[in-house]
């Protein structure tokens, strides 16, 4: 696979064909997969998300019991991960993802454990408001 | 693949948009945080383990239940982890306010202190169920009290009876059986209250200025 030429300057007089060096060619990948979606939002999603579960999940003893609300608390962390999953996987959806990530989040206040003491509901609101916010800017053509 | 890659455009965030979201989620979430101090959301919750000390400077019932009653107390006995059989007293307010909760439990070497429902705003519950093991007050005024009522007659989702050690945490609880002693009011209010208990529940506990840390025993 080339690595992409928008991102790597080739000096003149370089032989077609070659191919640069293994872990230049991974991380320009990388980059550009990394700025073709909202990479940050999803990050904080994900992060937001694991820190919202990780409260209600302590109480693993109270899991089993009938109606417990543990569930809901841990559900909601794992619909905010969810979220940035989607924002990195399928960012056409990042407006719909992004809205949900921040909805489920400030419903993370009540469910889990304040939002997982705040944190969580901070990353994830961000993330979720980042990936709202990303928009593909048009390349220009030549 | 390299075409594929390449069509895809490169982004970046506006920042607008991204204000747009976080202010009103922000605002949202303050208004929230406001209504449960101020004690307008309710939150439910359920506590049981071990012995804990409650104390208020009152406890009012504001209301009377399906059998135009707002007070029951009755003598239950409730089971341990263990199976061991405990005796408690369980009072059942379906109604109740109460000024200046304190409500103090040790987790091991510190104590975890509570307090609620001062400057004016009381706490509000309902379906207040308590199991202590002993009660005393300052002073406290009963209306249309029953002494002697046999308990089993009536019928209250929250008057229920231990029947055995359930399962993990949970006792498996029954109607109370007929001819059991007990005594009710219509009405109640203690002042100066202070119990150990054992157990609390609420359908619903409004808690307004709460205030939760670490501190000295009530």
């Amino acid at each position: 696979m080339r690595a992409d030429p928008r991102l790597m300057d080739r000096p003149a007089g370089t032989p077609e064909g070659y191919r640069e060096p293994r872990l230049r060619r991974a991380r320009a990948r990388f980059r550009t997969w990394r700025r073709t979606r909202p990479f940050w939002g999803g990050l904080w999603c994900l992060l937001g998300g694991c820190v919202i579960a990780v409260g209600p999940a302590t109480a693993f003893r109270v899991l089993l019991i009938a109606g417990s609300t543990v569930w809901l608390g841990i559900a909601v962390g794992l619909v905010v991960a969810l979220m940035g999953l989607f924002l990195w996987l399928t960012p056409h959806l990042r407006q719909i993802a992004g809205i949900l990530a921040v909805l489920f989040s400030m419903a993370s206040l009540l469910t889990s454990d304040y939002g997982g003491f705040i944190v969580g509901l901070v990353l994830g609101t961000v993330g979720g408001a980042l990936g709202f916010a990303w928009t593909p800017v048009p390349r220009q053509t030549g | 693949m390299a075409e594929t890659e390449s069509s895809v455009p490169l982004g970046r965030t506006r920042w607008r948009r991204f204000a747009a979201v976080l202010a009103p989620a922000y605002l949202a979430l303050a208004a929230l945080v406001f209504l449960a101090w101020s004690g307008v959301l309710a939150v439910s919750f359920a506590i049981s383990g071990t012995a804990f000390t409650v104390t208020a400077d009152n406890l009012t019932s504001t209301g009377t239940d399906g059998n135009g009653l707002g007070f029951y107390q009755l003598g239950v006995v409730d089971f341990t982890g263990a199976g061991t059989p405990v005796p408690q007293v369980e009072s059942i307010i379906p109604s109740a306010s109460l000024t200046n909760l304190c409500q103090s439990v040790s987790v091991g070497p510190l104590t975890l202190r509570i307090t609620a429902g001062d400057a004016g705003t009381p706490v509000t519950a309902s379906n207040l169920v308590v199991d202590a093991t002993s009660l005393s007050a300052g002073s406290a005024q009963f209306s249309n009290i029953n002494i002697g009522q046999d308990m089993g007659q009536f019928s209250n989702p929250a008057l229920t009876a231990p029947t055995g050690r359930g399962s993990g945490p949970n006792v498996n609880t029954g109607p109370v059986p007929a001819g059991t002693f007990g005594q009710t009011a219509t009405a109640v209010t203690i002042n100066s209250l202070r119990q150990v208990a054992n157990g609390t529940s609420a359908s619903s506990f409004t808690l307004p200025h709460l205030s939760l840390g670490f501190g000295s025993a009530c």
